[in-house]
């Protein structure tokens, strides 16, 4: 059930996960032939030291995402897509890069906002252009492959192009039935 | 047959070459951002390029643009995660032949790459 949608960010909850959920799975299956089950949970963004990229986000709402990966779980999914048994810390680095701009697209268009934009990759905050956020999604992601953490940080002007994406996305939902927030 | 490859994340990279030497093409040249690509474009002629949309130092349509400017007309396959059609009409306006969206499996990144090819009177 699609709660309605009001005057402010939080009420704006629940499509944007189900877009950055429904982003991550498309993206796992198609790209690592892996599904994907995602839990809310109060994680930090990534781990001491965990391979993480950080992907400035802007169009209808402004934020970023960052996507950590465990060193391990990275490197087999690293193997998964180019074939090298072993990954150096730099290649797992590249690969989170390229998933947590994959993703971050695929949320955007899902979303349908006016003028979507997505930064390059980088791994700390101080390599992208951060937006400041009010609100945040923390997910714990379950993978073939191992499991890994996903944030999203953003804030949800309240305008016309959103809510017309917002009404495109309930008027699918009504004719395919509803996002679901947990994919197996 | 001669292939550029642009994109700034390696993973992506030889993940393409990949495809591309399905394809039958061997002399392949990479670059890692825009600046690169548009160098690599003026030491040489290819006959496929493939091109990332969001990369630094001139994203995928400026170089697409330039190389067009310049009188390319190899086919070229754009890569983008986004979807939306501004930012699709804006590639295709600049001269991209394919787009291809993220995420994809290998097999249809072959076969768009091998239907553009195809397209241009050229196999791989």
């Amino acid at each position: 059930m699609v709660p309605p949608l009001g005057k402010h960010g939080d009420d704006m909850q629940p499509q944007v996960r189900g877009a950055l959920i429904e982003a991550a799975r498309v993206t796992l299956r198609r790209m690592l032939v892996s599904d994907l089950v995602a839990t809310p949970a109060d994680l930090a963004a990534h781990a001491p030291n965990e391979p993480h990229a950080i992907v400035r986000l802007s169009g209808g709402i402004d934020g970023h995402l960052t996507v950590s990966i465990p060193e391990a779980t990275g490197s087999r999914m690293h193997a998964m897509l180019t074939g090298r048994p072993r990954a150096a810390r730099e290649d797992v680095l590249d690969l989170i890069g390229e998933l947590a701009s994959t993703i971050a697209g695929r949320a955007l268009t899902t979303l349908q906002v006016a003028h979507p934009s997505i930064g390059t990759p980088g791994s700390r905050e101080s390599d992208v252009c951060m937006a400041a956020g009010t609100e945040h999604i923390r997910l714990r992601c379950h993978s073939d492959f191992g499991e890994f953490r996903m944030e999203l940080e953003y804030a949800a002007p309240f305008d016309d192009t959103l809510q017309i994406g917002m009404r495109r996305i309930r008027a699918r939902e009504s004719a395919d039935g509803p996002v679901r927030e947990v994919a197996v | 047959m001669k292939a550029l490859i642009a994109d700034d994340s390696a993973t992506m990279r030889r993940m393409v070459r990949s495809v591309v030497q399905q394809l039958g093409i061997h002399e392949i040249a990479e670059a890692s951002d825009g600046a690169e690509a548009l160098c690599a474009a003026g030491r040489s002629d290819y006959d496929l390029v493939i091109v990332d949309r969001e990369m630094p130092r001139h994203d995928g349509v400026g170089v697409t643009a330039r190389m067009r400017a310049a009188g390319c007309t190899a086919p070229i396959v754009m890569l983008s995660a986004l979807d939306d059609a501004p930012t699709t009409r804006s590639a295709m306006d600049a001269g991209v032949d394919t787009y291809v969206t993220k995420p994809f499996s290998l097999d249809v990144l072959y076969q768009r790459i091998r239907e553009t090819l195809g397209a241009h009177g050229a196999s791989g």
